[in-house]
């Protein structure tokens, strides 16, 4: 544990038998310091040592030469110890919570000073003991990694986890997971998991667990009692509705898109409305039934498969399209554009696209608008990319077609195939009705 | 009287009080409202494990109350980060500047690393459910009664939020104050009498007051801890006014003697100071597993190099001592002008015009104090009005007996030029102008009797001369007008 001390400190402090924990004692010139000593983070400055005071406070003392180190008592381990209650059985519903890292499975990281997953389901549902009045939880660590560093290798473990918890006979599913890409992962499931017969929630935080205001404790409860008490069958994200801690929204996994970098209510749904609203106290309001109802026999048919040589590129004014030469030359099988407006690039992409797609590249055209649909029949720039074969995509979001490509790209070869499946509605990623409350809701 | 010796009575102190910048981890200005509340949000809290593991007493505590919190924010000077929706922003250099500044003043060793803190608060007064703190000085001392009060440590914190209702299910609070720079003095337990606590704490003001500190109520707080023989340390919280403290200090000494007497033990807790100088239960004392790292905010490195640059401010103390000897105020002078606002202006005044500091000094303190007693808005007069007229009266331009009637003009916003013409000192030629006018007008009363024409004439003339000439001269030129006339007659 002394190891992010630099090698001096590190010595002296071994010459000692110091661990951290321990109490020491420090003269310096004309001083004596008593305290803990605690883990050294990558911020803090290398010449010095960092010391927990009796008042609580830690500060860093610089360790010069001139000084004497000793060490009064050995101390309290720093590392952490469980101690988990036996609950009893209380609700006939089973819920099985999968840990994948991010936020809410977070505490301090001594070697980078900030904040990562580390927590396991089992930490995290000690200091939230109401949800044992809920359902029966069974946990299970999957991964723990920050949701930028996910893969669709981490979302085939997830499925893979899926599937033998619902063998298992559990009602539902916790996913605990990072907040960044956590609508990719729910995009990824929703395709993935064909015929899912029970609930699956992903779950995250936006203010890590350790402190007082964090607010996974009321998302993990909202995804509880709405697996406990609804027949939602679907993949959803559970996350705050608004900065109140008062209700969640249960969003459909196609259907969402992070908003916000901080904010507690960043899961907003996109030219739809939320499933629903559950309140900490179970009340629910269902805004949209077009989910899939929970049926315990249909037989889940797992397909998670993904191509890796998928793009996603943003255009804008003055955009250098030299870009897609690398993308021909590395036989890229799809690329997502998000266009302008209704699905419009600039004239001098023509040239390079048309490459790219006589090389057999799905070229697929999403609007960076992030709301409303893409229509390229109504100005020229549209017909024009549609003749040369760049397929039009709707209203999927720009990332939800991403997942998709990459997922059907992994099952069909034939370009015509590809398109219809790209273009068949497989979790509602498509909406046929565009209701004007759903804007900037 | 009780013989606090024998006591064991043992007093330090906390004093907070309130940087005047911007918030210490955002940018939002440092400002409180009473209008309207543009938004009110509802959040519950939970307690969370520190670093080493351990749930704090004071979190479960309020846990088990289990109320709700309403926190009431403004669009335009709050931001994401009172709301806990952003996390804080990197530290506001000038209020750890001046926290510096202070550790210095105070004769503190400044820490070598600075590790903000999260202080673990679930009373809902803090978003977070913490409040930031750091320690950047300890090791300090300040001298009383010829004595060394040791300083134990520094801290640079943000504020909580303002307490605005309170009912069985929630509490209400105003974001505004959450975030304000607060520095808190902590002094060792080496205070021995009441009397001696107020000192201190008059004395630690007055240092803070050299700096860039906020004034005005609920800027300053302080705390008391205290402990007598057979007794545990008691906190006690809130005191806003320094003159209670003696008063505070003896009143919980006689509570905890009836406890005693009683033959039951004192407990270590946290108390509040009520507004009849008694001391009311709050929660038991807090320990030091309440206390965790910051992770969003970087250590700050400070180098020895970086301390020798800070340019310390001249406190009170200092520019007392200075007016004593350059200028020769008398003490009490000395201290009630640097105790005023106008201790720059004054400064400046006397170090830039050729006029006795006394005179400007019982000006600033006596004059305008009486001023504003009267109600009259001395802030209308611009510190270039106030020089001007010192500057006249140097020159002997103003007479010094009218120094009261100027102001009082100058508070209406009369310019000095008109005032001029009214106050403006008069010549001797002058002078006899106004008594052969006034002699003229009153030719029939001048007969041969002297003392008469006298009484009736100086009158008149010394309302028009409006002491804008000594009266003695104006006695002399006139008995020798009236002696002039009856002679001629």
């Amino acid at each position: 544990m002394l190891e992010n001390y630099s090698k001096k400190i590190k010595k002296v402090l071994s010459e000692h038998e110091i661990c951290i924990g321990d109490e020491i004692k420090i003269t310096t010139e004309n001083r004596v310091y008593r305290g803990i000593l605690m883990p050294h983070t990558k911020l803090n400055s290398s010449s010095c040592v960092i010391l927990k005071l009796n008042n609580g406070y830690n500060f860093g003392l610089e360790l010069l030469n001139n000084i004497k180190i000793e060490k009064i008592r050995t101390g309290h381990n720093l590392k952490k110890q469980n101690n988990i209650k036996k609950i009893q059985k209380i609700s006939g519903c089973n819920i099985s919570i999968l840990g994948c890292g991010g936020t809410i499975a977070s505490r301090i990281d001594y070697r980078t000073g900030a904040v990562s997953p580390s927590l396991s389901p089992e930490d995290i549902l000690e200091n939230i003991p109401e949800l044992h009045c809920i359902a029966n939880f069974s946990y299970k660590k999957l991964f723990d990694v920050f949701s930028e560093n996910m893969t669709s290798e981490h979302w085939k473990l997830i499925s893979n986890q899926i599937s033998k918890e619902i063998k298992n006979g559990v009602d539902g599913i916790i996913i605990m997971h990072g907040t960044d890409t956590m609508h990719y992962t729910a995009a990824a499931l929703s395709f993935m998991l064909r015929d899912l017969p029970i609930p699956v929630l992903l779950v995250g935080a936006q203010r890590s667990v350790d402190r007082g205001s964090c607010d996974a404790g009321m998302n993990l409860i909202c995804a509880a009692n709405f697996i406990a008490n609804t027949n939602f069958g679907d993949v959803g994200i559970c996350m705050h509705g608004t900065i109140n801690d008062d209700f969640c929204l249960i969003n459909s996994g196609c259907r969402t898109r992070k908003m916000h970098s901080s904010s507690r209510n960043a899961f907003r749904p996109i030219n739809s409305l939320p499933c629903a609203k559950v309140w900490l106290n179970n009340k629910i309001e269902f805004l949209d039934k077009s989910y899939n109802i929970r049926n315990y026999n249909k037989k889940l048919k797992l397909i998670n498969g993904f191509e890796k040589k998928v793009g996603l590129i943003k255009v804008s004014p003055d955009f250098d399209f030299d870009i897609l030469k690398y993308y021909i030359h590395e036989k890229y099988r799809g690329l997502i554009i998000e266009g302008t407006g209704l699905g419009h690039l600039p004239k001098n992409a023509f040239k390079k696209l048309k490459e790219l797609i006589k090389i057999g590249c799905v070229v697929i055209m999403t609007s960076q608008t992030i709301y409303g649909t893409v229509n390229m029949n109504v100005y020229s720039t549209g017909r024009y990319l549609c003749d040369i074969g760049v397929i039009s995509c709707k209203n999927i979001l720009s990332e939800v077609a991403y997942v998709k490509l990459k997922w059907i790209l992994a099952q069909f070869s034939d370009l015509d195939e590809i398109k219809n499946n790209m273009m068949k509605n497989y979790a509602n990623e498509f909406i046929d009705h565009v209701n004007m409350r759903t804007f900037l809701y | 009287m009780i013989d606090y010796k024998n006591l064991g009575l043992k007093i330090g102190l906390e004093v907070h009080r309130q940087l005047d910048t911007h918030k210490l981890f955002c940018n939002c200005a440092s400002v409180l409202r009473s209008d309207k509340p543009d938004i009110k949000i509802n959040r519950k809290l939970r307690p969370v494990k520190s670093e080493i593991m351990e749930f704090d007493i004071v979190a479960d505590f309020e846990r088990k109350k289990r109320k709700y919190y309403v926190y009431e924010s403004y669009f335009d000077t709050n931001c994401l980060v009172e709301l806990d929706e952003e996390p804080p922003h990197q530290i506001n250099q000038e209020a750890l500047d001046i926290g510096l500044k202070i550790s210095l003043l105070f004769n503190c060793d400044i820490v070598d690393e600075i590790q903000i803190m999260r202080k673990q608060v679930l009373d809902g007064s803090n978003t977070t459910g913490f409040q930031r703190s750091a320690l950047i000085a300890m090791n300090g001392y300040i001298k009383n009664r010829g004595k060394k009060i040791n300083i134990i440590s520094v801290c640079l914190e943000e504020d909580a939020a303002r307490k605005i209702n309170e009912t069985n299910e929630y509490v209400v609070y105003r974001l505004d104050r959450l975030g304000i720079p607060l520095i808190e003095i902590v002094t060792g337990p080496d205070i021995r009498d009441p009397v001696q606590a107020k000192e201190v704490a008059e004395y630690i003001g007055a240092i803070l007051k050299s700096t860039k500190v906020k004034s005005g109520i609920g800027s300053i707080r302080q705390d008391l801890n205290l402990s007598i023989k057979c007794g545990e340390k008691i906190e006690i919280k809130g005191v806003q006014d320094l003159r209670s403290i003696p008063n505070i200090i003896e009143n919980e000494i006689t509570r905890q003697f009836k406890i005693i007497n009683t033959g039951k033990k004192i407990n270590s807790e946290v108390r509040k100071a009520c507004d009849d100088n008694t001391t009311s239960y709050i929660r038991p004392m807090s320990g030091g597993s309440r206390i965790y790292i910051e992770t969003d905010v970087k250590p700050i490195r400070v180098t020895k190099r970086m301390i020798k640059q800070i340019e310390l401010p001249v406190t009170i103390y200092d520019k007392q001592k200075k007016f004593i000897d350059k200028f020769g105020l008398s003490n009490q002078l000395a201290r009630n002008i640097c105790n005023s606002k106008y201790a720059m202006l004054f400064e400046s005044i006397v170090n830039e015009l050729k006029i006795d500091p006394t005179f400007v000094a019982n000006c600033f303190t006596g004059t305008l104090k009486e001023l504003e007693r009267e109600k009259l808005k001395i802030e209308n007069i611009s510190i270039l009005e106030f020089k001007e007229f010192f500057k006249k009266i140097g020159n002997n331009e103003f007479p010094k007996s009218k120094t009261k009637e100027i102001l009082k003009s100058m508070s209406f916003g009369k310019n000095l030029k008109d005032l001029l013409k009214d106050f403006k000192k008069i010549s001797l030629e002058e002078l006899d102008k106004i008594i052969d006018e006034e002699a003229i007008k009153r030719t029939d009363i001048i007969g041969n009797d002297e003392k008469r024409a006298f009484k009736k004439l100086m009158g008149p003339i010394m309302h028009r001369v409006n002491a804008r000439i000594d009266e003695k001269l104006v006695v002399i030129r006139l008995k020798k007008k009236i002696n002039k006339i009856i002679n001629q007659s």
